[in-house]
């Protein structure tokens, strides 16, 4: 039969996975951004950058606003069990882990930051990109274990 | 005394009486209702697998879908509209749902004002625990609706009559489909017509004679069912802020969408086959290469063997376009009016449904079309409904709702549908 349906997609929320974080010091956080651990003060976390693969992603910025730096924004934790689809910069290869490519700029059609993938550095397995991610050409989904 | 007054007379001393019992049965019938759908608190999701667990005793144990159990159980309890409240509602949907607009249909008709009838029963359901949720009306909470205990357990049925509002919105499928029926296994077994002219032609005899005997044959054929579905979550919050109607569209769009994947789906069973060896569609080329003509349009619809109407032709807008354009079909004097009317083309009789190519059929490109009889094309097979879940998870505050459905699609005359290629 000629009929394909997409079968992978999002599922990130896992009903507990969702934390409230502090944006680092310097770090003005959008909602879609992947973010690792930062250690420069407690509970901080900053975008992606170099040769990192995401820790979360920010799902929601509560009340943070440039007058209220310290207000908690909510991440979701990219825990062992979760898939999130993202936009991808230039190209990515499957099996191979999600990192940070150059410049944090986020998807037009999925409004998260785009990845680039690595053999080494990174976290999570790209499992399908494409026609097979629900958003299509530039996206991949990516398994986190 | 005149009759005319003899008749006030009459409606003034027993009318008011009469329709104040009514209303008391009226509201006796709702309270039965409510009883019957509150949960438990031992058990609150008693009524929901109830829902699952019933069986039509009528049809041979089949599963029927949530939201007609709920429209039976309401009716059964003595909760229906009036005369002038079904026609009130059923025009609403009618009109809100374009049924007839562009050609006539008679199966959506039927099961739109289905449709309507156990819809107001659920929302009157609503209305009943001061949680209205009537269109164009002031609405209450979301979270009004999920907290009242007799709203909480019906509340997956508000899920499933808006999903399914959302697949009866759009005409393609139910054209495709020429009929839709339950059954309570993941595999259908099919009843596929082969009988030919020589099965079932009658003879000459003469007095006296025997006649010839002639046969309906079928071919048995196992169809699988797919499983379609998806998980939606919301936070407290958007509940807290969000009114039912604002909802109730969410999720009619979230129904759409189902439907266009379910058209794809049953649209590549018209031309590929079920997989159970009915074969693959016949096809029509077209003369020249991506420059169709009229007479490529006449030679498909006598591809169609004797005894078949075909009337629907289903197209992607690239060969919308193409027909619009041609010089049969875009004179004004010839009383088409697309150009100032935007009525649509009926080629050759047909009605003309526009389909685009989404890419989840291989064989249904931009320069194809399909062309069918759609009382003998297609079965829709169901198990089960639309069943919707939801759960609340309290540690992070969000609500999850899951809605699945089993269907599945099988031709059921090959003869009835071809495709139109090199378009």
């Amino acid at each position: 039969m000629a009929f394909t349906t997409l079968i992978a997609g999002d599922r990130y929320n896992l009903g507990w996975n969702i934390v409230p974080k502090i944006a680092k010091s310097g770090y003005t956080p959008t909602v879609g951004d992947l973010v690792v651990i930062d250690t420069s003060a407690a509970n901080r976390v900053d975008v992606i950058a170099s040769t990192e693969g995401p820790y979360g992603i920010v799902e929601n910025l509560n009340g943070y606003s440039s007058t209220n730096l310290l207000c908690p924004i909510s991440v979701v934790e990219l825990v062992p069990g979760t898939y999130l689809e993202l936009p991808y910069l230039t190209s990515v290869t499957l099996g191979q882990h999600a990192v940070f490519d150059t410049g944090v700029t986020h998807g037009s059609t999925l409004d998260r930051t785009k990845i680039g993938s690595d053999a080494t550095n990174g976290t999570g397995t790209i499992v399908c990109k494409d026609a097979d991610a629900p958003h299509g050409t530039g996206h991949c989904v990516v398994f986190f274990f | 005394m005149s009759l005319a007054l003899l008749e006030k007379g009459i409606d003034d001393q027993f009318v008011p009486e009469v329709r104040a019992k009514i209303a008391a049965e009226r509201e006796k019938s709702m309270e039965a209702l409510t009883k019957k759908t509150a949960a438990p608190e031992s058990d609150p999701a008693a009524f929901h697998r109830g829902i699952q667990n019933w069986r039509s005793e009528d049809a041979d144990d089949l599963a029927v879908s949530s939201v007609r159990y709920f429209g039976e159980l309401a009716r059964s309890e003595g909760v229906y509209p009036t005369a002038s409240e079904k026609a009130f509602w059923e025009t609403y949907w009618l009109k809100k749902l374009k049924v007839n607009q562009r050609f006539e249909e008679p199966r959506r008709e039927f099961r739109v004002r289905e449709f309507a009838n156990d819809w107001w029963s659920l929302m009157k359901l609503f209305e009943a625990q001061k949680a209205p949720a009537w269109p164009e009306h002031p609405n209450a909470t979301v979270q009004k609706a999920f907290t009242t205990n007799a709203l909480q357990s019906v509340f997956p049925l508000f899920f499933d009559t808006n999903i399914v509002a959302g697949i009866l919105a759009n005409p393609v499928l139910e054209r495709l489909v020429m009929t839709s029926i339950p059954v309570n296994s993941h595999t259908a077994t099919h009843l596929k017509m082969t009988e030919t002219d020589a099965d079932t032609t009658m003879s000459e005899g003469g007095e006296g004679t025997t006649f010839v005997q002639m046969v309906i044959k079928e071919a048995e054929r196992t169809v699988k069912l797919k499983k379609f579905g998806g998980e939606l979550m919301w936070t407290y919050e958007v509940m807290r802020l969000q009114r039912l109607n604002v909802l109730a569209l969410s999720i009619q769009r979230i129904g759409q969408r189902y439907n266009q994947l379910q058209t794809d789906y049953a649209l590549s069973v018209l031309i590929d086959g079920d997989g159970a060896g009915d074969g693959a569609i016949t096809d029509s080329a077209a003369t020249t290469t991506g420059t169709p003509v009229y007479g490529d349009l006449v030679n498909a619809e006598f591809v169609f063997p004797q005894g078949y109407e075909p009337d629907t032709i289903v197209a992607p807008k690239e060969v919308i376009k193409k027909l619009y354009t041609m010089a049969e079909y875009k004179d004004p004097l010839a009383g088409i009016l697309h150009q100032t009317t935007g009525n649509t083309v009926n080629p050759l009789g047909m009605d003309l449904v526009r389909w685009d190519s989404t890419g989840r059929v291989s064989t249904y490109a931009a320069t194809n079309a399909v062309m069918l009889d759609s009382d003998l094309a297609l079965v829709q097979y169901t198990e089960g409904g639309i069943i919707t879940e939801t759960e609340r998870i309290i540690r992070a505050q969000w609500e999850r709702a899951v809605t699945t459905q089993w269907v599945g699609y099988a031709v059921w005359d090959r003869s009835a549908a071809i495709r139109l290629t090199g378009w």
